[in-house]
């Protein structure tokens, strides 16, 4: 198990390395790969590839952490007798969430908040919620009833049993969400240029609209690797909370 | 003292328990025994509200239990539930100390009463460390034990506490919590299926069947005048041999000895044997007596078959 975990360790280190690299040090890569990376365009870019790059992650990042803030406390409350009618509702838009594309969302948000950042920022954190929600329901449903019966038994109030004991022994499961929201927020932000909020889309969708292959690149390469590397993370984190408990 | 009366429990058709009352007396351990599914779990949590009867009241020291918070109610009795059911993300030290916490102990007082839990039960005290996947099943129903017993509570409820384990770490496990119960004078109701366990700790047996309590008595009882056919069907053909178990040759012999008898040819045994061990050993004598000796080996009187009669009709030795 140990061992196991120190190749996490590293892969993630490594995933991570080369994340930053290709945002800081995208010149080198050109000179290494002229042919497929240096561009035939004359559109010359207005922003560094690391303020595209701290766009995109601030966006994840601050629509992911409301999303888990939101979703976890939506699931826990449905263990709660007053907000149990909510149970399969949730779990029907989660559900529903997974055939529902992200850009329908954000077609949604824009003619609400208009262009730029907040339109994107709450059609991520929306789409965000769904798998979180589901996993914490799914979570705490699976935890061993007789470990919830103890508590009961123990004398434990209904707040208690579900914070202390049902929420970190479903951690594992909850964490498994957030790592699939977070990485569907790392792709859906891409779409987040098309309504201007910035990002690895922007260097992607140019490319696209000028037929350049290595402009394309420029966004696709860094997004991709910023979801393997968040996803070795949250392997980590999976290994880690799960033998917590 | 726990009064049930009258309680039943249904489930839609199903009735698990049926118009059950018991009297279970303050420092005795009752014994809840019968068949698979004949509703002895479901009874035993009316008495700390796990399950709320149909019908029925259960009464606590003359007070209805539905009388105080539900949880207060819990914290003052001791269960160890039939799954064992330890939190798995917490340490041994934390889950013996859940109830003195939801009480407010200091933190001082907790650890000193997880220690002397430890040492009480018999694990090592570098086991408040540990985590419940890494006990073994005894272990673990030990600290289910100790659990239950954290917060001192007058009454505890075991549910098959020792039923995870191997019949030699069984037999441990009852006897080191005979020792404890005859020090500790808690009033227990103890489930089992199991009657060697039921003759080894109870001060009585309720014998369930289907929802219904068929006998209610002490273990030398059931063989004298059993209910009905079921009973001895149940406890078994060897449940009168099972029952001498209980007692010693100290409980039985006849103490016709003249002081300064020294012990004849045949075999002696000592007075602190085993009952179940004298039988077999006076049949394996081919005799029909044997002396009874004492720790200094003098002769004190006999032990033959009369003694064991006396003991299975409640003669001289009555209850153990
Ligand atoms: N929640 C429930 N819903 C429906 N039926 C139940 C429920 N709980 C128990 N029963 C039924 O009630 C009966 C008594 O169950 P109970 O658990 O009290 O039996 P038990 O004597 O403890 O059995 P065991 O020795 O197997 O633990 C069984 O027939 C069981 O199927
Ligand atoms: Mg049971």
């Amino acid at each position: 198990m140990a061992k196991a975990n120190r190749v996490g360790w590293i892969k993630a280190a490594l995933l991570f390395a080369a994340f930053f690299f290709v945002v800081f040090r995208f010149a080198t890569l050109e000179s290494l790969f002229p042919s497929i990376l240096v561009r035939r365009g004359i559109m010359v870019e207005r922003v560094p590839l690391w303020m595209t790059a701290w766009q995109h992650v601030y966006l994840v990042v601050i629509s992911s952490a409301m999303s888990v803030a939101v979703a976890v406390a939506l699931g826990v409350i449905t263990f709660f007798p007053f907000a149990r009618e909510f149970r399969d509702l949730f779990i029907e838009l989660s559900n529903l969430g997974e055939t529902f594309p992200s850009v329908a969302i954000i077609a949604l948000t824009v003619p609400m908040l208009g262009y730029g950042f907040w339109p994107v920022l709450l059609a991520l954190f929306i789409y965000g919620i769904l798998p979180v929600l589901r996993n914490t329901i799914t979570g705490i449903e699976n935890v061993d009833p007789s470990v919830l019966d103890s508590a009961r038994g123990m004398g434990m109030g209904q707040v208690e049993t579900i914070l202390r004991v049902a929420l970190p022994l479903a951690l594992p499961v909850i964490v498994a969400g957030i790592r699939t929201s977070v990485i569907i927020n790392i792709g859906a932000a891409t779409i987040g240029a098309t309504v201007g909020a910035g990002g690895f889309g922007i260097p992607i969708i140019s490319g696209i609209r000028s037929n350049d292959m290595a402009l394309v690149l420029r966004g696709s390469i860094p997004v991709a690797l910023l979801a393997v590397s968040a996803d070795s993370l949250f392997a980590l984190a999976e290994d880690a909370v799960s033998r917590g408990s | 003292m726990i009064e049930v009366r009258g309680v039943t429990k249904e489930y839609g058709e199903v009735v698990a328990v049926r118009d059950v009352s018991l009297e279970i007396g303050r420092g005795e351990l009752t014994v809840l025994i019968g068949p698979s599914g004949c509703g002895k779990s479901t009874l035993i949590r009316t008495i700390n509200r796990m399950i709320e009867p149909t019908e029925g009241t259960v009464e606590i020291d003359g007070v209805d239990v539905r009388e105080s918070r539900v949880e207060e109610l819990r914290r003052g009795i001791g269960y160890v539930i039939q799954t064992v059911g330890l939190f798995p993300h917490f340490s041994v030290r934390e889950n013996i100390a859940t109830v003195p916490r939801l009480l407010g102990w200091e933190r001082e007082r907790t650890e000193r009463r997880v220690m002397e839990l430890l040492d009480m039960m018999g694990l090592h005290r570098s086991f408040a460390d540990k985590r419940p996947r890494e006990l073994s099943g005894g272990e673990a129903q030990r600290v289910g034990v100790a659990r239950a017993l954290a917060a001192d509570p007058p009454i505890l409820l075991m549910d098959e506490p020792f039923g995870a384990v191997d019949p030699q770490n069984r037999a441990r496990l009852q006897e080191e919590f005979y020792s404890i119960q005859k020090r500790l004078k808690k009033t227990v109701v103890f489930v089992t299926h199991d009657v060697e366990e039921a003759v080894r700790l109870a001060d009585r047996i309720a014998l369930m069947r289907a929802g219904r309590v068929v006998q209610y008595t002490t273990p030398e009882r059931f063989i004298l005048e059993p209910a009905e056919a079921f009973v001895s069907e149940f406890l078994g053909i060897e449940y009168p041999l099972r029952l001498l178990g209980r007692h010693s040759v100290a409980d039985c012999y006849r103490k016709d000895a003249a002081p300064g008898d020294t012990p004849g040819p045949g075999q002696a045994v000592p007075m602190d044997t085993p009952t179940r061990e004298a039988l077999s050993l006076l049949v394996a004598s081919g005799q029909k007596r044997l002396d009874v000796v004492d720790s200094d080996g003098r002769v004190v009187g006999t032990f033959d078959f009369e003694s064991v009669l006396g003991l299975l009709g409640g003669g001289p030795g009555g209850e153990g």
